[in-house]
């Protein structure tokens, strides 16, 4: 409730500039619950997920073009109701097909379906604009005239909350649990009486169907769209978010999508290896955090007790320090080794030595010397999270423990 | 119901999985009311004959007739709604929803709930009324919110039963109900099944012969993937042939 009040409210301290990125933001995030209803619920982990958002974002965008025509078929706020309309007629045809097979099968048709699109778009030129995309403009409505980045915010704040409501609320109907009871043990559900083909198909098409209405919503925050939003890294980038945000919990996607976005945006100023940074985070949560970095913070939170919390503060804290120690010490390493394979060009203007600017000095990539400090560091964070993880282990037994413990 | 006319009806069936025939020509004709055992020594094809006629498998030859219809070419699913339901050997649950939950999944399909969006789950008052009433009827009321993946392994035996129950079938088919569980567990599986199964029609697999010969009134002999005996428990304890091959085997 307090979250929703801060987001009504953000508009008023934050600069133009940031309005935009946490409209962005809240779309990634609308994309990536709308993706995991498919695997949070029902364990089908489809790797095509950006040809709904991206069909979604054209319907809106062909709606935009007709309204400015004079051609309103609904008012401007209404519009992504066309990329939910889409994505919920695509997913028909998707799942359909794709639910034919389960696990690593039903995430290859999507994968496929998604690859099929991605190349046939350029070619449509009527529908997809070719190679140039599909430009639009946001019609006034009803005294809106939606030209301020503020009132876009606004649309899509109210879009996307009602579209989170929504999803929540599917969770708790009868296809919703259903979807749950198919992902647990699908065999079974058929001896029960169910037609599960029939039941994986209507929870892709609720997926789908809210993905579409991101997509719609990202057409109307953005005002073009082109053929390469049907690219294999999106339908990447949203299992991304969603893995890291935390896949097991409802707002973990959100979480991860949100944060993520802001971070990309952040990112784009100061370095060209977000995409690697991102990609270490993903394997590193893969591998040691299965319930994602909103399921960690979640644990810690349980423990609910403050004392009990006191206790393992000290820890938490040096564990913490030697996680940032690492992260510090690779990013070092990474821009020092990206200076070194720097185009030859860039080389040679500097003088045969490319230097690196990061935590407010300027390094030689060059000198054997600058190399140190990152070694140092990711070593450091290493035996640093090796005790903090041998602290906090003997800090959560019990006195009784400890004690039979020697 | 009437008791004594057939309900399920297994004519002349035969199962080959590539060059391995499993079943061949097992007829077993189970009538309205009984309570009956399918027993047989292991590797005799009895959990394949139950693949069978629920619908996991098609038989390679034969029919199975479920109340005058054949449904050896139907789905599971269709089976299901007919009102033949089964439980399965290893337990097969849905671990991340409570008891009560995994009861509300089984009962809605037959309350004609099944795919709505409109309203939620807690609002189907009669799916939750039969859902409750089933875990009352086998006694897991105490553990309603407990996910099923973390229920004591006798209790998901019984939550086993009871999604079999839901659909409120005519003829209940039970794989081994009381497989790894104590004899004092297995006491408690035995006289919930009796409170549960008496106005329905009982087919039941089932290694433990206390069990068997406590539990059901008509009783089928499968040896190598045919029916060899089957009659009334004094019958088969007194069949020569099933001496020979099944009790006889045990006995040396």
């Amino acid at each position: 409730m307090l979250a929703v009040l801060m987001l009504f409210a953000l508009p008023t301290v934050l600069p133009q500039r940031a309005i935009a990125t946490v409209t962005q933001m809240q779309i990634a995030a609308l994309f990536a619950l709308a993706f995991n209803i498919l695997w949070r619920q029902t364990r089908l982990l489809s790797f095509g997920h950006a040809v709904f958002f991206g069909i979604g974002m054209f319907a809106t965008v062909h709606a935009m073009r007709a309204a400015t025509g004079g051609a309103a078929l609904l008012p401007m706020p209404l519009l992504p109701l066309f990329g939910l309309m889409a994505g919920l007629a695509l997913g028909v045809i998707v799942g359909f097909f794709a639910t034919a097979r389960t696990g690593t099968y039903f995430a290859m048709i999507t994968l496929a379906f998604a690859e099929i699109i991605h190349q046939l778009a350029p070619q449509w030129e009527g529908m997809f604009g070719g190679e140039s995309g599909l430009s639009a403009m946001r019609t006034p409505w009803a005294g809106l005239s939606f030209g301020s980045d503020t009132e876009v915010y606004y649309l899509v704040l109210t879009w996307s909350l009602a579209a989170i409501l929504a999803i929540h609320y599917f969770t708790q109907t009868p296809l919703g649990r259903l979807a749950f009871a198919l992902g647990d043990n699908e065999q079974r559900v058929r001896f029960l009486g169910y037609n599960a083909r029939l039941s994986k198909t209507l929870v892709f098409i609720v997926s789908a169907m809210f993905t579409g209405l991101a997509g719609g919503l990202l057409a109307v925050a953005n005002e073009n769209v082109d053929h390469s939003i049907f690219r294999a890294s999106l339908s990447g980038q949203v299992v991304i978010h969603t893995f890291i945000g935390g896949a097991g919990l409802f707002f973990g996607p959100v979480i991860g999508a949100a944060a993520l976005t802001l971070l990309s945006s952040m990112a784009a100023d100061v370095t060209r290896l977000w995409i690697l940074y991102q990609g270490l985070l993903f394997v590193v949560v893969v591998m040691y955090l299965p319930q994602g970095i909103v399921g960690l913070i979640a644990d810690h939170l349980a423990l609910g007790r403050w004392r009990q919390l006191q206790a393992l503060l000290p820890p938490i804290l040096a564990g913490l320090a030697g996680v940032t120690l690492i992260s510090a010490g690779t990013i070092f390493l990474a821009e020092l080794l990206a200076a070194l394979a720097a185009d030859p060009f860039a080389r040679q203007a500097a003088g045969g030595i490319v230097s690196v600017r990061l935590w407010g000095a300027t390094w030689d990539s060059a000198a054997p010397a600058t190399w140190l400090p990152p070694l140092y560091s990711i070593a450091g964070g290493m035996v640093l999270l090796h005790l903090a993880a041998r602290w906090r282990r003997h800090a959560q037994l019990s006195p009784e423990q400890q004690a039979t413990d020697g | 119901m009437m008791t004594g006319e057939p309900v399920l009806a297994v004519r002349e069936v035969h199962k080959s999985f590539g060059q391995v025939e499993v079943i061949r020509g097992a007829n077993l004709v189970v009538n309205a009311g009984e309570r009956h055992a399918l027993i047989g020594p292991n590797g005799a094809g009895k959990s394949t004959l139950f693949n069978i006629i629920s619908g996991l498998f098609a038989p390679s030859h034969g029919q199975i007739v479920f109340q005058g219809k054949r449904i050896d070419a139907l789905t599971p699913e269709r089976i299901n709604r007919l009102g033949l339901a089964r439980s399965f050997q290893i337990t097969s649950l849905f671990p991340r929803l409570s008891a009560f939950e995994n009861l509300r999944i089984a009962a809605m399909p037959n309350l004609g709930v099944r795919f709505s969006v409109l309203r939620r789950l807690d609002q189907h008052e009669k799916v939750n009324a039969r859902a409750q009433a089933l875990l009352d009827a086998v006694r897991l009321g105490g553990r309603r919110d407990t996910p099923a993946g973390e229920l004591a392994y006798s209790e998901q035996r019984t939550l086993e039963i009871a999604l079999t129950l839901a659909s409120d079938p005519t003829v209940i088919l039970l794989d081994e109900p009381t497989s790894g569980m104590s004899r004092q567990e297995a006491a408690h599986v035995i006289e919930l099944i009796k409170r549960v199964a008496a106005d329905r029609t009982l087919l039941i697999v089932e290694h433990d012969m206390d069990v068997v010969f406590q539990l059901c009134d008509r009783i089928s002999v499968l040896v190598y993937g045919k029916v060899i005996a089957s009659g009334s428990p004094e019958d088969i304890r007194t069949n020569t042939a099933v001496r020979e091959a099944y009790l006889g085997s045990l006995a040396a």
